[in-house]
């Protein structure tokens, strides 16, 4: 055996030199991982300034042909003539039926109503 | 000066022959477990296999489902066999070479007897339903940093054999080696974290598992399977390499362009253009150093023609050098742009990788196995029927694979392509070849009882006590082995 090659010492730090290299992937990985994030999000930025400069034109055109004084002139006389009609919430409604007494406190709201056990609810379609 | 030769003669067998001693529990305990693996996965590609040409099979089981069995088969084939075999090949090959006893032997095993607990979970929980779905690393997400750490503990010994070795020559051998040591852990933890740990991309994370895919044959399975090889031709033939320059040339090609290839099954995947056809360009290129690796393995064994058929060990890994060059060339074709539309989405990528993981990695690993356990158990193999049954039939199943599942595949190809024809013809185009697969799958399956067998009987230390090889010649006078004897001594690891 070669002494100044194989000795305790050497083979501990070769150990360690293993471990380092194989975790060295590991590290790797994490250290590049926000880099390629980063590429991924500007291109998305990139795109999304394109798209808001466009929106801001087209608001800037509508808001320019927009005649708002019309617009309110048109919704108030709109308005006046709705408040002239009746609506359909102030009219009598041709035999109502009465209102249903108020059930016992002490009876569960959602009791099942007694019906033979074998005899379906609802009678189906023949 | 004869008397001091012969002094460091018997020294360097005595060395040998230790070291064999000292790393036999844990190589045949990674060679046996690895051929019971290698067992189970050929069931299970035999289902996989049926299921693709007639659905109806086993339906009764919903864990033997067609997408769960196929994902279960592939990954028994390389974690349970393929890596296990690959550390038997890497911790005997680097104590050899570099002349050191293997001192953490427990470690070894523990870690061993880990793999093979996470292994079967994972194919658990592939076939309850739990899989990840990505292919090559069908296990769940908590399986895989245990599979790091244990391939860390059961291989970090043979970097340190590595490091301490005596000064000298360092063998091709041990490029391949420590190039394969040091590139699992690199794309494993890389395609671990990026696929299953980071919230990034899903698509990237998709481009990742396919890198992954390509790069664990081409730059573990594959350098496993040329060490052994580059060991295995010199010591049987008695020659040196034919050319170290060829060698080297060799090792530099695929190590630039390994890293490349995978990602060419992406082809119209939305990411970036050039990554697929990177891969598919490195997928051609890979001709490049299975040529020279074809070429110089067959010019070091060349006028050896008796020496090949007699030994098995140099029989197993001439023919997997062989099929290296074949998968360089097929490569080659099945990757080049036009014929990329008749592959992409067919059978053939699995004949591809069947002839990768079975007929490169799994001839050569078979042809180490023959060498290696005769040496560490001291006892030689007691069928030589057993070896040749094993090999025609390996050799003619793998083959048949291959031809059926890429004549077929390219054939499905070209039905997905005819847009006049309706989808159905396309299946029916590719049952045919899908019967052969099966058929074939079922000349694998008889092949691997043999060798399980004869494996479970070499460990069993039931082996001829002979000081001859078992070679595959045919019979002379008593025994074609020669005079049985008395092996225990040092005779037997001079090799």
């Amino acid at each position: 055996m070669d002494h100044t090659r194989d000795n305790p010492l050497k083979r501990f730090s070769a150990f360690w030199i293993a471990l380092l290299l194989v975790t060295a992937f590991g590290i790797a990985c994490f250290i590049l991982r926000p880099l390629t994030h980063g590429k991924v999000d500007a291109a998305y930025e990139m795109t999304g300034e394109d798209r808001l400069t466009i929106k801001a034109d087209i608001d800037k055109v509508q808001a320019d042909t927009l005649n708002v004084g019309a617009l309110n002139r048109a919704l108030e006389a709109k308005t006046k003539d709705l408040i002239k009609q009746p609506s359909a919430g102030n009219m009598p409604v041709p035999e109502a039926a009465p209102a249903p007494a108020d059930k016992p406190a002490d009876k569960p709201a959602d009791k099942p109503a007694d019906k033979p056990a074998d005899k379906p609810a609802e009678t189906p379609a023949e | 000066m004869a008397e001091t030769t012969s002094t460091a003669d018997s020294n360097g067998a005595a060395l040998r022959a230790s070291i064999d001693r000292s790393l036999r529990h844990p190589v045949m305990f990674f060679f046996t477990s690895g051929a019971a693996w290698l067992a189970v996965a050929i069931v299970l590609g035999l289902v996989a296999s049926a299921k693709k040409h007639a659905p109806e099979f086993m339906t009764c089981c919903s864990w033997l489902d067609a997408g769960i069995v196929d994902a279960a088969h592939m990954s028994a084939l390389i974690y349970g066999w393929g890596v296990q075999a690959a550390f038997g090949i890497i911790i005997w090959l680097m104590a050899r070479l570099s002349r050191k006893e293997c001192t953490n032997v427990g470690t070894i095993l523990v870690a061993g007897h880990f793999w093979n607990a996470t292994v079967a979970i994972g194919v658990i929980c592939i076939m309850t339903g739990n899989g990840s779905g990505i292919p090559w690393m069908e296990f769940p997400s908590f399986v895989w940093p245990v599979l790091i750490f244990c391939f860390v503990l059961i291989t970090i010994w043979s970097l340190i054999q590595f490091q301490v070795r005596d000064s000298g020559h360092v063998y091709v051998s041990q490029w391949y080696l420590l190039a394969g040591l040091l590139w699992f852990p690199w794309i494993a933890v890389t395609a671990y974290l990026f696929v299953f740990v980071f919230d990034g991309n899903p698509v990237m994370a998709t481009g990742i598992a396919a890198w992954y895919k390509g790069t664990l044959f081409l730059l573990f399975f594959v350098p496993m399977a040329l060490a052994s090889a580059y060991y295995l031709a010199p010591k049987v033939t008695g020659r040196p390499v034919f050319s170290y320059d060829l060698a080297l040339f060799g090792f530099w090609a695929l190590a630039f362009l390994g890293p490349w290839a995978g990602m060419q099954k992406l082809v119209g995947a939305p990411i970036p253009q050039f990554l697929p056809y990177a891969g598919a360009a490195a997928m051609v290129l890979i001709l490049i150093p299975a040529m020279s690796v074809g070429v110089n393995i067959l010019k070091t064994v060349a006028g050896y023609g008796d020496v090949v058929a007699e030994s098995p060990s140099l029989r197993f890994t001439a023919s997997g050098v062989v099929l290296f060059v074949v998968y360089g060339f097929l490569s080659a074709a099945l990757h080049l742009v036009p014929s990329m539309k008749m592959t992409q989405f067919s059978y053939s990528g699995y004949g591809l990788d069947i002839l990768g993981l079975y007929g490169v990695f799994s001839l050569c690993a078979f042809g180490a196995v023959y060498f290696i356990v005769p040496r560490i158990t001291r006892r030689e193999w007691l069928s030589r029927r057993f070896i040749k049954w094993h090999f025609y039939l390996s050799l003619y199943g793998v083959v048949s694979i291959v031809i059926c599942a890429i004549i077929g595949g390219v054939s499905q190809g070209q039905g997905i392509e005819d847009l006049s024809q309706p989808f159905g013809t396309m299946a029916e185009r590719a049952s045919q070849y899908g019967w052969g697969v099966t058929l074939a799958w079922g000349f694998l399956l008889i092949a691997n009882l043999f060798f399980c067998l004869h494996l479970l009987l070499m460990w069993a230390r039931l082996g001829r006590r002979s000081s001859h090889p078992t070679l595959l010649k045919a019979h002379h006078g008593e025994s074609p082995h020669g005079p049985e004897g008395e092996i225990d001594n040092y005779g037997s690891a001079s090799a």
